[in-house]
């Protein structure tokens, strides 16, 4: 039986940095599972990553997901107009409806999902709440209102195109003054592949996730470590600094400051 | 020289230069709006713009807001006692425009946790868009006690701070928060425009740029460095940083205004023209826009389309609350543009009612209306309708420097030398006059009162002050000439008259300069050559439309050939051409007055 969700364990925010990387590790893990399987999830949210009495975390609620074998029939009618998931967590593509044109989109989907749930394990905000904003809906129905079927993907090329760099992705630290700063770039620059608002350019290799990833952690674990080597590195080029100063002063040259 | 700045050099009444420069949305959290950098002649106002309207977008319409909303009230229903359920929901409304739900939110959020970051900062802004800045001033004040590391608290009120129009506070306050945040890209952008305003031009520059440099993406900060270098008048350097932003911004509408406005600075009217034409395909509601291209079709001399544009602007205000000032100032420069593109195409009676319509709109406006008028008076020969006109402005608008040089102009005209002097010496003694006044008085002295001396004296000064301009250069060229003197009048001509057609002051100083080339040509002996010069410049006024300025040029030129028959002793010739002369209807009063006493001198044998 499950413990608790991993949404609960956000909410609680008694994860330390280390322990959030090391659970957002696993849920890539399980993500790449079913993406290996060929099945899109398309409701990837923490409230859906059960955290097992053994540690053990499970991806559950596949009541969206599809199998994508090339048979799975346009999904758009189902959903009443709107594209199936979590409207805190799913990708600007899906808002679109562009997975009705290319099923295939949302495996990438998955992977904005998981970047918006690293935003939120951070922050404490979903990051689709924050980022779809007013000014978003408004462009975004501005440029696909009277798109049909079949020139979506067109049409929202423009629009990403137009918006991606009026709408950058905010800074994590921006909403949460407990991470450490070490990691800071690092988890901005994995938050920000995986969660790029245009799908051409999200990362969605995911030997690349688990590589930034694990750097995360290593700096997290080492980041003593480092602030001593940096300490020493900085004495010793005093120290040579200091030396050549003197040589140059035995010679009756003087340096100017 | 020919006197051409009286009429011709119609005023177009342009509001002080608007940019805008948009915050670069890096921190969502900071309260920041975008700023209106207006360019006035003592310096610079700032002036934060209300974000976009978001009345259209409506709880309960089925939008994404609408299910982002209903995602988080079920979270909340699930954790009441969740602040991050609270702070989540009252985002979600607030993106959908409904400040006050949303604001009960971040406060239900801040009873749960008192120094919940995110709801605090969020409730911060929630006040702003209310109006109620002591409130959020209050609440960042507490979040910076309890965050004292943390730039955001800092930079909102660093924000604050320039909204009560503490610059000096604002600067130190983003200063601090450079110091304290990693990249700090808000700060630099907010610290760059403060210090645009402190007048501190190349300093916001390199601050700007170095936050460019730091976030090579962001439009909002090329946009804020291309707003900075058409402050500073460096139009090259802000057509590239516009061009940047734009690029990475397609649809930026104050990026492309502010690029169309460099370029027309820069006198690059065709691209400006395409590129305005392009984007009023997709903003056919921008009247800012339509008035740049107006400015660029006139810059090409397609008056016409220049008026459609001013035109379409005008009915589309025309229902706008007319109490207010902003819009009536729009509308009386309007009316007043409509007229000079029109006089402009010498269409005079059309001209003569936007003029008019400009003044009854607004009489306590402007001056520029005014003295347009009286120039069309001046067109039409009505000296008297302009004196009248002219005096209900001086009475209005008090000793405005062109009221004052149209006036001096209409004495001019009727004889009155020493008044005209009068009216515009001041001017020049105390350094505030145009190049075109200067030479103006310099050429009352030499045609009006035969005094060479001073004439040469204010022509040579004028030139010193005034170097590249083209009419200062005309006035020295024309001055040497008349002392007889066309070694020293030649380099100063040849300088400037094989310029292309858009780098002329106006299109009648190319006649006056072609003229004067005339005279030169003449002097040096050359009449068939100066002849030519004289009937090109007439056939350019045809070309424009000036057939007032035709006359005054055929006359001139008869003048000046009489003399040099004189001067060569074939006195039968120089009857002949005094003859053709005086032959001229509704010349220039003065070249008028000269060749009756050349008849009298040859008459009189």
């Amino acid at each position: 039986m499950a413990e608790t969700d991993l949404g609960s364990l956000i909410e609680m925010n008694t994860m330390d940095p280390r322990t959030a990387l090391m659970s957002f590790r696993n849920m890539c893990r399980a993500v790449r599972r079913i993406h290996n399987l060929r099945i899109a999830h398309r409701d990837i949210k923490p409230g859906n990553f059960l955290l097992m009495g053994n540690g053990i975390i499970k991806l559950s609620d596949f009541g969206t997901a599809r199998l994508l074998d090339g048979t799975t029939p346009g999904i758009l009618a189902d959903y009443a107009q709107f594209p199936p998931g979590d409207f805190g967590y799913v990708a600007p593509e899906m808002l679109a409806s562009l997975h009705d044109d290319d099923p295939l989109l949302a495996l990438g989907a998955d992977v904005f999902s998981l970047g918006s749930c690293l935003f939120e394990i951070f922050s404490g905000v979903p990051l689709g709440v924050q980022l779809f904003d007013h000014s978003f809906q408004m462009d975004l129905m501005q440029a696909m209102g009277a798109v049909k079927r079949g020139q979506r993907i067109r049409t929202y090329d423009q629009f990403v195109m137009s918006i991606v760099n009026s709408h950058p992705l905010p800074s994590i630290a921006t909403f949460s003054q407990d991470i450490p700063k070490c990691i800071v770039n690092q988890l901005d620059d994995l938050y920000r592949s995986m969660a790029a608002i245009n799908y051409r350019q999200r990362l969605r290799d995911f030997e690349h996730i688990f590589l930034k990833i694990n750097r995360c952690i290593l700096t997290l674990e080492n980041q003593e470590k480092i602030r001593r080597w940096r300490e020493k590195r900085e004495r010793e080029h005093k120290a040579l600094i200091e030396k050549r100063e003197q040589r140059m002063r035995s010679v009756g040259v003087r340096s100017l400051k | 020289m020919i006197v051409t700045s009286d009429n011709e050099n119609v005023k177009q009444a342009e509001s002080a230069p608007q940019f805008t420069a948009n915050m670069p949305h890096l921190n969502p959290l900071a309260a920041a709006s975008s700023i209106a950098i207006t360019k006035h002649a003592d310096g610079i106002t700032l002036e934060f713009v209300p974000d976009r309207e978001k009345s259209d977008l409506v709880r309960g319409s089925g939008t994404i807001a609408d299910k982002m909303i209903a995602r988080s009230e079920k979270e909340v229903a699930r954790r009441p006692k969740s602040a991050k359920a609270h702070t989540t929901l009252g985002i979600a409304l607030l993106n959908a425009g409904d400040v006050n739900s949303a604001q009960a939110e971040f406060e239900a959020a801040l009873s749960i946790d008192p120094v919940h970051y995110v709801a605090a900062l969020n409730l911060a802004r929630t006040r702003i868009e209310q109006g109620r800045f002591e409130d959020a001033e209050r609440i960042y004040f507490h979040l910076k006690e309890h965050y004292p590391q943390d730039p955001t608290p800092v930079l909102s009120l660093a924000n604050m701070a320039i909204r009560k129009g503490q610059y000096d506070v604002a600067a130190r306050m983003l200063r601090d928060a450079i110091g304290l945040g990693h990249k700090a890209i808000t700060a630099k952008h907010l610290l760059g425009l403060m210090l645009l305003k402190l007048g501190r031009n190349r300093e916001a520059i390199s601050i700007l740029r170095l936050a460019a440099h730091l976030e090579v993406r962001s439009p909002a900060l090329y946009e804020a460095l291309g707003v900075a270098y058409n402050v500073e008048g460096d139009y090259r350097r802000a057509v590239v940083a516009l061009k940047t932003s734009l690029s990475l911004n397609p649809g930026a509408q104050d990026a492309t205004r502010g690029l169309a406005f460099a370029l027309l600075e820069l006198k690059q009217t065709d691209e400006a023209t395409n590129l305005l034409v392009g984007y009023l395909e997709r903003n056919p509601q921008d009247y800012a826009a339509k008035q740049l291209l107006a400015r660029a079709y006139a810059a090409r001399r397609q008056y016409r389309s220049a008026i459609a544009q001013l035109t379409q602007v005008w009915s589309d205000i025309d229902e706008i609350d007319e109490k207010d000032s902003t819009m009536l100032s729009l509308r009386v420069n309007l009316a007043n543009n409509i007229g000079a593109y029109y006089l402009e195409n010498c269409e005079i009676q059309q001209a003569e009612l936007w003029f008019g319509r400009s003044i009854s709109i607004g009489p306590n406006v402007s001056p520029i209306p005014y003295n347009n008028l009286a120039r069309v008076s001046l067109r039409k020969r009505a000296a008297d309708a302009a004196f009248e006109i002219l005096r209900r402005a001086k009475d209005r608008f008090g000793d405005n420097p062109d009221t004052l040089f149209m006036l001096s102009v209409c004495y001019y005209q009727v004889g009155l030398y020493d008044t005209a002097i009068a009216q515009i010496s001041g001017l020049v003694e105390s350094g505030k006059a145009t190049p075109e006044i200067q030479c103006f008085l310099s050429s009352v002295f030499f045609e009006g009162k035969g005094d060479y001396e001073t004439g040469m004296r204010i022509a040579k000064d004028a030139f010193k002050r005034f170097r590249d301009n083209d009419v200062a250069a005309n006035m020295l060229a024309y001055a040497y000439l008349l002392m007889g003197d066309p070694v020293a009048a030649r380099p100063i001509i040849e300088a400037h008259i094989e310029k292309d057609d858009e780098h002329w002051t106006h299109p009648s100083t190319r006649v006056t300069f072609t003229a004067t080339y005339g005279l030169l040509r003449i002097t040096e002996g050359d009449l068939k050559e100066g002849t030519r010069l004289y009937r090109k410049a007439e056939k350019m006024c045809s070309q424009l439309g000036l057939k007032e300025l035709a006359r005054v040029v055929v006359q001139k030129m008869n003048l000046e050939l009489a003399r040099a028959y004189i001067r060569n002793r074939d006195f039968e010739s120089a009857t002949e051409k005094v003859r053709e002369g005086l032959a001229i209807r509704d010349g220039n009063l003065q070249y008028e007055q000269h060749l009756q006493a050349l008849e009298k001198r040859l008459l009189g044998g």
